[in-house]
């Protein structure tokens, strides 16, 4: 929940224990995926143990960064007053070449250009505070 | 509550609640060539419902046109796409059939199945955006209760937003796989439709206060099957099914009820 005294600021990421090399990878512009040597299976949740088999023998790979759009949502009533200059905006789900799909934004002019299965490119944007947010682009 | 938007990996990005479950019905239409037109529907059939009601907090007329005008909120949906934001409450008392007759209750319903299913966490973590765990949760509803969508006479259907209800209609088994927009527009939700459902016009235009939300759905089912519901009353509703969702169809519940006369 936002507290309302917050609510002009935008949520930023609070990297925890599981997530830290994540978002240090977003802020060297990697996408780090965890893949598992054990049953192939390859997660964006970051998490001690394998979605798929429960193995904690994951590794870290960075994304080629290339997906496409799964779907996505043009917001014109923005969730707060943080993000309402912003509108509108596209919220896109990607789906990443590595297969797990990810909430994203839409980086470019003109949301209205978002459609179905567009190929798009992660893009890792500075948004203050030493944090980066990964984005996506038209490819 | 819990918060059903991730904090690292959905906030940051500017998500309303109301865009989880938009990129649902986005897709939707993307398979199955659901339209903006069949999502409209559903409100005009609720709110025909609404006006109806005793108590339904909206009760002007409306027409497709209005809701396909009524301003973007988040694409696909516009504002009269979405549910109410409502005070309420709604309770209903659960208890054995043997105290129920002893306390003389008239017309006791009685649970005949329920089923649940949890199939995420999060939007980006769905298996499905067009099929969600409502499949499962009324496969086992209906197991239980020894019947099928096609027996039931009325039912009340988690409706936070138009598209909601036409993947429900569909996964709930009233209606093949992509056919809800159509089955909408057909008026088989209605009165002399094939399923009424949400007959006092359900979150889009009786209420929608929170967590009582679908009890309103309950309550109503509860009524049509004693019979209680004077002009909106289905006629001849001895079997209902309540279908609640929550968390971006992370949650699904489905339930059957019944009158004495389906034991």
């Amino acid at each position: 929940m936002i507290n309302p005294k917050d609510a002009h600021l935008k949520p930023q990421p609070t990297p925890d224990a599981d997530s830290e090399i994540y978002w240090r990878g977003i802020q060297e512009g990697k996408l780090l995926l965890q893949h598992c040597p054990g049953c192939g299976h390859v997660q964006l949740y970051q998490q001690a143990i394998c979605r798929e088999c429960g193995s904690e023998r994951l590794e870290h790979r960075p994304a080629s960064g290339r997906a496409k759009v799964h779907s996505f949502s043009v917001v014109h009533r923005a969730p707060g007053p943080a993000f309402k200059q912003d509108t509108p905006y596209a919220v896109l789900l990607v789906e990443l070449e590595e297969g797990p799909r990810m909430i994203s934004a839409f980086v470019g002019p003109d949301p209205s250009a978002v459609t179905f299965d567009m190929a798009v490119e992660l893009v890792c944007e500075p948004v203050g505070g030493g944090v980066s947010l990964p984005r996506f682009r038209a490819a | 509550m819990t918060e059903s938007r991730d904090q690292q990996y959905e906030m940051p990005f500017g998500i309303p609640v109301a865009n989880t479950f938009a990129m649902t019905a986005h897709r939707h239409m993307k398979e199955f060539g659901t339209t903006s037109e069949q999502f409209a529907k559903v409100a005009v059939i609720h709110r025909e419902h609404a006006r109806r009601t005793p108590g339904a907090q909206m009760t002007d007329p409306l027409g497709v046109d209005d809701v396909l005008n009524s301003g973007w909120v988040t694409t696909p949906y516009h504002k009269l796409d979405c549910s109410l934001i409502s005070d309420g409450a709604a309770a209903f008392i659960v208890t054995s059939a043997a105290r129920a007759r002893t306390l003389g209750i008239a017309k006791p319903i009685y649970i005949l199945g329920g089923g649940e299913s949890y199939t995420h966490e999060h939007i980006f973590l769905m298996p499905s955006l067009t099929t969600t765990g409502a499949v499962q949760s009324s496969a086992k509803a209906y197991a239980m209760a020894g019947c099928g969508p096609k027996d039931i006479d009325v039912a009340g259907v988690y409706d936070c937003f138009t598209g909601t209800v036409i993947m429900m209609l569909e996964d709930l088994g009233f209606c093949p796989k992509g056919e809800g927009g159509r089955f909408v527009e057909d008026g088989q939700i209605t009165y002399g439709g094939a399923i009424p459902c949400n007959t006092h016009g359900g979150l889009l235009s009786f209420a929608h206060s929170g967590m009582p939300g679908s009890l309103f759905h309950f309550y109503e089912v509860v009524n049509q099957l004693r019979g209680n519901c004077g002009e909106r009353q289905v006629a001849g509703a001895e079997l209902g099914l309540v279908h609640s969702l929550g968390a971006g169809f992370a949650t699904n519940a489905t339930t059957i009820l019944g009158t004495e006369a389906t034991l």
